[in-house]
């Protein structure tokens, strides 16, 4: 419980060479944080333990630097005391400073952390920039960007060429682990023996996989399930663990740090009984490491040249096959997320540090500006224009200090927050870290270039000669004023707008009610597929026994049909349309279709559009019943109505054997994948599950059943369901109860974590405009506060006194709005859909409009309040 | 006999670490002369703790104690610094035993 070792590191250095009493303060103040911190939490304690080192630490520092520099630092004490005093009596001003420059840092740091955590930082193995991805591909993928994978025949041959120093397989799956009531799934991984060696993988205990270990024979542990199901248990080394239908001796344990490519909970040794098959049994996720001195591209010309001369003798195969080697990390960063999303990170951040500069340099205009008299007093009585310089560098320098300080404890905390909100859904190669330095650097960069800004007015009203500085400062700091306000709104613009746009497309994926099917109120229990033994009897006894039970109102069963080939679309698919002269193209099947207990359509609210779903006589004996979505209607059978469907015949192909299935309704779309912002329809076909062959179930991995239950009430707990399978199958294992909502959820995770980060820059970016239009009109009043009180004494009515002062700012932003939409629009075209900044459509454009329009109006509200109240005769006297 | 003057602060603050004797670190310090009515920030007594310091009143002893990798101190008042409080006590007495009689009157 120590305290943030950042803040620690500039207090110790502050106080480095200081007396007897200042260099215990880092010890004394350590002490104290561990109390406050278990009294009042870590927030609280770091928020103090900041504050103490700006106001402790930085006066000794300060000092020591002004020894440093000698005779231009005589007198430095003075000035910081002179400056602290001075920014006491404007609180507002200080606290805006440091606030926009602390939220302004702080969070872009953060961001470029998340992206930083994600594209750029090392990848937890040694010497990962040599690791590789090999995959099979074909000119015409399954989805875009994706493989099939590969397989154990073709790995073998691959590891032999010369540009790999070391392979290793994957294979990632599910099993049971345990017995009786102990049991639970979990996710297994089987590796070949290199697996271990490969990626480094450090041990907790006992040791890893080796080449010489037979499969099903040893099993080593992801220290997380070590602790959650073993309880961490010193001595699992040597047990046995039941696992699947076979038993796996633990030989070890990961240790905590080690991080894995995927989420597999146990390794075991890769299965022997899945080796045969040819080059077509694509299933496996190949890693190397590329041979010292060998580049990818190199490893790459020689692997599609290997592979495609190998594939193309194999007449199994259809042609075009060959193979690819892809760095290691882009593999991996493709499960995540879009490289759009960080170019559309980094872009925002980027902007928000601009508007934030822009905010900064607004207000030490401003306080120039507004001590352009003190300025002249100074120089007339005799101070050199350097002590007078220092004096106003001082004071910002102050303000830098404690913004700076503040934003490493936003970096700190932001980068803290999204590492933990996300932590499980992230996989375990990706750490979220908030990079101090580079906040730091952020903040010196946005100091000092708003510094530049602010030293052009000081400059220049130290450059005149007696009275005239007062007035031409104050001419040109408004100039200056002018042009940074114009600045801000502008960007503020691009940068909202596209905020809002990227946040509505979010607030789009996250909208479940557009989907085509209801979500809401529905539990999934999954079962173990092999369990039931992909049997259609025991899937509606299952279904049977959960309508049974008191608390639901209806329930069906599902499982998962994959209709298509596995890799290439220019096949042939198994679905026939009868009377057609061959079979549907793989590129217009269906292929990710499902067969359904009665009930289906009704439980999930989908509308049946022509004929009828699948009902409770669609049982084994009667005809094939198959219902078709109006997408897959429309694929099958091009410019039919969905009622002259209706009694069409489908051939599902099984090998040599066909299945026939007569169409008994069309039903609405439905949209498989929230996370896709373009929602489209999943074209489904929906066979009758009591009479859907096992061998067809079988073609498809892990087609467990999936029984939705419409309740009464709350769900009771997964206990009660294990039980009803329990007796309805024994043996069979609950793998899942969750809800469909929550695996909604899941998808849109992704979509969901750039979208967050974006609102809170959209956030931050009208903070910002605010305070940059509330610097302003509170600037303008100080530079025309003479010229109040005169109107004001000749009788002139305040409103119109304040309706004068924001004349210029108020014709400023509304030309900048002007020009900060037109920019908005033209980011936009430019850059469709890949950058969240600026906006097409002209609703959204205007309702930004008015958002700003209201933000400026609103900042400007209190200083034109204080503008109209303001007592002549007190005002004339004090100028 | 020790020369050293001290002001009123710094006095307070040797008084204390007499007091605390062992205990006698910047935080209890505080604490003491806090609860005896004395508004005192954390700068003005490292500020006082470094003069006296420099003036050789103070001395300070490392307590490797729990301070999570931070070394504590622990402070003691060296001979000068206890000539200097037994000098201050002497004129305070003398001026006493004056001022005595016309407070009570």
């Amino acid at each position: 419980m120590t305290p943030p070792a950042w803040a620690a590191r500039i207090l110790t250095r502050c106080v480095s060479d200081a007396g007897a009493g200042s260099s215990a303060i880092p010890g004394d103040l350590a002490h104290e944080y561990r109390a406050r911190r278990r009294s009042g939490g870590r927030l609280r304690a770091d928020v103090w333990y900041v504050g103490q080192v700006a106001a402790l630490g930085f006066p000794y520092a300060a000092v020591r630097a002004g020894r440093r520099i000698g005779a231009l630092g005589a007198g430095l004490g003075l000035d910081i005391r002179a400056a602290r005093r001075s920014l006491a009596r404007t609180p507002a001003l200080a606290a805006v400073a440091v606030l926009s420059l602390a939220f302004g840092t702080g969070l872009t740091a953060a961001a470029v952390a998340l992206v930083d955590g994600i594209w750029f930082a090392p990848l937890p193995w040694p010497e990962a920039h040599r690791l590789v991805d090999l995959e099979d591909t074909h000119p015409v993928e399954v989805c875009p960007g994706c493989s099939p994978g590969t397989s154990l025949a073709a790995w073998r041959e691959w590891g032999a060429l010369p540009v790999f120093e070391a392979t290793a397989a994957f294979r990632g799956g599910e099993a049971v682990l345990g017995d009786g009531d102990a049991r639970r799934g979990v996710r297994v991984t089987e590796v070949t023996g290199d697996g271990f060696r490969l990626l480094g993988l450090h041990l907790a205990a006992g040791r890893g996989l080796t080449p010489s270990d037979r499969p099903g024979t040893v099993a080593v542990l992801r220290h997380d399930l070590w602790t959650s199901a073993f309880g961490g248990d010193p001595d699992i080394v040597g047990r046995t663990l039941r696992l699947g239908d076979g038993a796996a001796i633990v030989v070890g344990v990961l240790a905590a740090q080690a991080r894995t490519l995927d989420r597999g909970q146990i390794f075991v040794p890769l299965e022997p009984a899945r080796e045969s098959g040819g080059y077509g049994a694509q299933d496996l996720w190949a890693v190397a490491r590329l041979a010292e001195g060998v580049d990818v591209a190199t490893a790459h010309r020689a692997l599609d040249d290997f592979a495609r001369a190998r594939f193309a003798a194999d007449p199994e195969l259809e042609p075009g096959w060959s193979a690819r080697v892809t760095p290691i990390r882009d593999v991996l960063v493709r499960e995540v997320a879009q490289p759009a999303a960080a170019a559309a990170l980094v872009a925002t951040a980027a902007l928000v540090l601009l508007l934030t500069t822009a905010n900064l340099a607004s207000l030490l205009v401003a306080r120039v500006t507004e001590r352009r008299h003190e300025l002249a007093v100074r120089a007339a009585l005799g101070g050199g224009r350097g002590a007078v310089a220092r004096a106003a560098v001082v004071e910002a320098a102050l303000l830098a200090g404690a913004g700076g300080l503040v934003a490493l404890l936003v970096t700190s905390v932001a980068a803290e927050v999204l590492a933990s909100r996300f932590a499980g859904d992230l996989p375990g190669w990706i750490s979220i870290r908030a990079d101090l330095r580079l906040a730091a650097a952020a903040a010196g960069v946005t100091v000092l270039t708003a510094g530049a800004c602010g030293a052009l007015p000081l400059v220049r009203a130290l450059g005149g000669s007696g009275a005239a500085r007062g007035a031409g400062g104050s001419r040109r700091g408004l100039r200056v004023h002018d042009g940074l306000l114009g600045l801000q709104v502008a960007l503020g613009v691009v940068l909202v707008a596209g905020a809002f746009s990227a946040v509505r497309s979010f607030l789009r994926v996250a909208d479940f009610d557009t989907l085509g099917h209801r979500w809401d109120g529905i539990t999934s229990v999954v079962v173990d597929g092999d369990a039931t033994g992909g049997s259609a009897a025991a899937d509606g006894a299952l279904q049977a026994a959960f309508v049974r039970h008191p608390a639901v109102q209806s329930a069906t069963v599902a499982r998962s049909l994959f209709l298509g080939t596995w890799g290439s679309s220019e096949a042939a698919s198994p679905v026939r349309v009868v009377g057609a002269p061959e079979a549907v193209a793989d590129r217009d099947v269906p292929r990710h279709s499902l067969a359904v207990g009665p009930g289906y359509f009704d439980l999930f609210g989908i509308p049946v559009r022509a004929g009828r779903g699948i009902e409770e006589g669609d049982g084994a004996g009667a005809p094939g019943a198959l219902v078709a979505s109006m997408a897959a209607a429309r694929a099958l059978w091009p410019g039919r109505e969905p009622s002259d469907v209706v009694g069409e015949g489908v051939e599902l192909a099984d090998g040599e054997a066909r299945h026939l299935f007569t169409v008994v309704g069309v039903v609405d779309d439905v949209v498989a994948n929230p996370g896709s912002e373009s929602r489209r329809p999943t074209p489904r076909l929906y066979t009758s599950l009591p009479q859907t062959p096992a061998s067809l179930l079988a073609a498809t991995p892990g087609s467990e059943p999936t029984i939705h239950l419409v309740l009464r009430g709350t769900p009771p707990g997964p206990g009660v369901w294990r039980e009803v399978v329990g007796r309805v199958a024994p043996g069979a294992v609950v793998r899942e109860v969750t809800t469909v909502e929550a695996g909604l959820r899941r998808w849109i995770r992704p979509a969901q974590i750039t979208g967050l980060a974006l609102a809170g820059l959209a956030g931050l970016a009208v903070f910002l405009l605010a305070l940059g239009v509330y610097g302003t009109v509170r600037h303008r009043m100080a530079a025309a506060r003479r010229e109040v009180g005169i109107r004001l004494a000749l009788g002139a009515d305040g409103r119109r006194v304040a309706t004068a002062v924001a004349g210029r700012p108020g014709r400023i932003v509304a030309a900048a709005l002007a020009v900060g939409l037109i920019l908005a629009r033209l980011v936009h075209r430019f850059f469709p859909g890949s950058l969240p900044l600026g906006a097409g459509d002209i609703p959204l454009l205007g309702g930004v409009a008015v958002v700003v329009a209201l933000v400026a109006a609103l900042a400007a509200a209190g200083p034109l309040r204080r503008a109209a109240r303001l007592d002549p005769a007190a005002t004339l006297r004090t100028e | 006999m020790p020369r050293e003057s001290v002001g009123e602060l710094e006095y307070l603050i040797l008084l204390a670490i007499l007091a605390l004797g062992t205990a006698a670190t910047a935080p209890s310090v505080r604490r003491l002369l806090t609860d005896e009515g004395r508004r005192l920030t954390r700068g003005a007594l490292y500020r006082a703790l470094d003069r006296l310091g420099e003036k050789a009143l103070i001395a300070w002893a490392a307590d490797e104690g729990d301070g999570g990798g931070h070394v504590r101190r622990r402070y003691t008042v060296t001979a000068t610094g206890r000539g200097v409080v037994r000098q201050r006590r002497e004129t305070l007495e003398r001026l006493w035993a004056g001022a005595a009689e016309a407070l009570d009157a």
